[in-house]
């Protein structure tokens, strides 16, 4: 595995390791865990998926560099690379597609839509990035990241309502 | 220009490729030489295939010039259109107002002056390919420049009009140049270039009749 | 005033183009086979000589017409969306609805996937690591869809409290959705979908139930 030399000194500290590949597994491990407990955290589906988002959300505003570094540039990667970055980001997805029983009429490919959603928000964040912007601003898109994953699962009204919670009061 | 440089004394090496090795030639003037070419080049190179298309190997092949010595010159393609862009925008504004100089009304200098550009055009109508026709096709930056360029032409055209001509809004000014643009355009795309100046009468007659009425613009045009 | 030097007709250096060295069946030919070569080895892995060799040109030749892998590149990518958005602009017809002719892109854009996989493999996987070009043409391309999806914001009394993002989320959550389908090379009867892209879509202007059954209605009229 080639080695990856890093400009960011917030990032050394990681690479004492050396390979990039055990750098990804640790840092999205860091980030995953920070998502878990925001989901775990929560009483049903709709506020489990809004807490892991402001869980997410905190992480990418607190760790810079290393949400540019698993988000954009793991995008330049090698394959066994991309293989690994889309088996975590399925795992977003199940999380997700926890909803699918609230789902009022049955669909074949209910998964799908779960899809969408992180992809549409994963997207976005690489749009983001790849444009300079900083992470702390990730938190003011929740709400709207809110209306597009609960649309499919509880509907309109219900999706509406997401746009008006905020992080201080995020288990209403 | 080299041309305006050395004047009559010293013939300029023109646009040869420069013998290899040591010339003695003072590094100003290989410099420009190199700098000349690679403005030559890229206008052939656009006038041909169009700016989209044109590569800077095309560029460097046109031009007789390695790739690297390009990049010591221009940072992109780009750079190095809009240096040629210039190199024939202030040429064309000097032949205009030495042209226009001469006459001594202001329909007499507009004539002159418009005269003075579509000769520009008719001796090497990739000129025109170059700085009319591509720059709508090649994007908004160079599409702009181009609107820029027109500004420039209509505040020379209407230098020293008279206060008893009537006054036109910029906009329908922009409209007329890129009317008489158009024309030329469309002229240079047919394949005929080289007989650009035989326009001079029509042109004079669209862009001075806003200002000074009909009969006296056919006058001036026909004169 | 005569025309400096290197303003002038002449062609400088010692290559001339010649729009024949630039044929288009040439260049049509290295984009073709360039298009196979990206898509199958990915950006990272390809060389200009895997493309060269693939397309039966030389490096000389590949040289007269691209800057170089990256340049190539970026000639497919936008050979391939020019005929996706051919092969939209002629399966649409200007009097459907906004919704029937976003139906329309869609099938033919998943048809077009299903058919041409290593294509869609390039514009929709590849060029998110081809290199800063590449990933401009995508975050273009992405922002083009984007925008044309906001006109279904008339459809809903409700159009200006939907959130700002919303076209950009859904057409990134639609483009992910078949990126995967692409990357796990299960293209075939991706059409199938179609429902659930509409959904996506279009279902915050029309509400999920009638973005479904119009896909349904769509997917067995084609049947």
């Amino acid at each position: 595995m080639a080695e990856h030399p890093f400009p960011d000194p917030a990032l050394d500290r990681l690479s004492a390791a050396g390979c990039f590949l055990d750098i990804f597994f640790a840092v999205w491990a860091d980030f995953e865990a920070q998502v878990l407990e925001g989901f775990e955290s929560g009483e049903c589906w709709r506020q489990r998926v809004r807490l892991g988002a402001f869980a997410a959300a905190g992480w990418l505003r607190d760790h810079p560099s290393e949400a540019r570094f698993v988000f954009l540039e793991t995008l330049r990667a090698g394959g066994r690379l991309q293989a690994e970055r889309e088996r975590r980001l399925e795992k977003l997805v199940d999380l997700i597609d926890r909803g699918r029983p609230l789902m009022t009429d049955p669909r074949p490919h209910g998964r799908e839509i779960a899809v969408a959603v992180v992809g549409g928000a994963i997207g976005l964040l690489v749009q983001e990035l790849q444009k300079g912007e900083s992470t702390a601003r990730v938190e003011s898109f929740v709400p709207e990241f809110m209306y597009m994953a609960v649309l499919p699962y509880l509907g309109e009204e219900a999706a509406r309502e997401e746009l008006s919670i905020c992080i201080d009061n995020p288990r209403d | 220009m080299a041309e305006a440089r050395n004047g009559t004394q010293d013939p300029s090496p023109g646009l040869v490729r420069l013998p290899p090795g040591r010339h003695g030639l003072p590094r100003e003037v290989v410099a420009q030489n190199q700098r000349d070419r690679l403005i030559a080049g890229i206008i052939a190179t656009v006038a041909e295939v169009g700016y989209n298309d044109a590569t800077i190997s095309n560029i460097c092949a046109a031009a007789g010039i390695s790739r690297r010595t390009f990049y010591t010159y221009f940072r992109s393609k780009e750079e190095c259109f809009f240096a040629a862009y210039d190199a024939i925008a202030e040429h064309v504004l000097a032949t205009v107002r030495e042209a226009s100089a001469r006459e001594g009304s202001w329909p007499q200098k507009v004539r002159a002056a418009i005269a003075g550009a579509l000769e520009v055009f008719a001796a090497n109508p990739d000129l025109a390919r170059f700085t009319l026709i591509e720059p709508p096709r090649a994007g908004e930056k160079i599409s702009a420049r181009l609107r820029a360029a027109g500004d420039v032409a209509v505040a020379e055209l209407t230098r020293g009009k008279p206060k008893r001509a009537r006054t036109i809004s910029s906009d329908v000014e922009r409209a007329l140049l890129a009317g008489m643009a158009a024309v030329v355009s469309q002229r240079v795309e047919a394949g005929r270039g080289g007989d650009l100046l035989s326009l001079q009468p029509e042109l004079v007659e669209l862009f001075l009749t806003p200002y000074i009425g009909r009969d006296k613009a056919v006058a001036i045009a026909r004169d | 005033m005569r025309l400096p030097e290197h303003l002038k007709k002449a062609p400088v250096g010692v290559e001339r183009l010649s729009r024949d060295a630039l044929s288009r069946h040439q260049r049509q030919r290295i984009i073709k086979a360039a298009i196979d070569v990206f898509a199958k080895r990915g950006f990272q892995n390809t060389s200009i000589d895997n493309i060269v060799a693939a397309s039966e040109a030389s490096v000389g030749g590949f040289y007269l017409l691209f800057d170089g892998k990256d340049d190539c590149f970026v000639h497919c990518y936008d050979s391939v969306t020019a005929d996706i958005r051919a092969a939209v602009a002629e399966a649409s017809s200007e009097t459907s609805s906004w919704v029937a002719r976003l139906t329309t892109a869609v099938i033919t854009i998943l048809r077009y996937a299903e058919e041409h996989p290593l294509p869609a493999r390039l514009v929709l996987i590849e060029a998110q690591t081809a290199g800063p070009a590449g990933v401009e043409r995508y975050s273009e391309t992405m922002t083009g869809l984007s925008r044309a999806l906001r006109g279904g914001r008339e459809l809903t009394s409700r159009g200006d409290e939907l959130p700002p993002r919303l076209e950009d989320a859904s057409s990134a959550g639609a483009a992910w959705l078949l990126h995967q389908r692409l990357a796990r090379g299960e293209a075939a009867g991706v059409v199938e979908l179609l429902p659930e892209f509409l959904a996506i879509l279009a279902g915050s202007y029309i509400g999920e139930a009638k973005a479904r059954a119009h896909a349904r209605r769509a997917l067995s009229a084609k049947a």
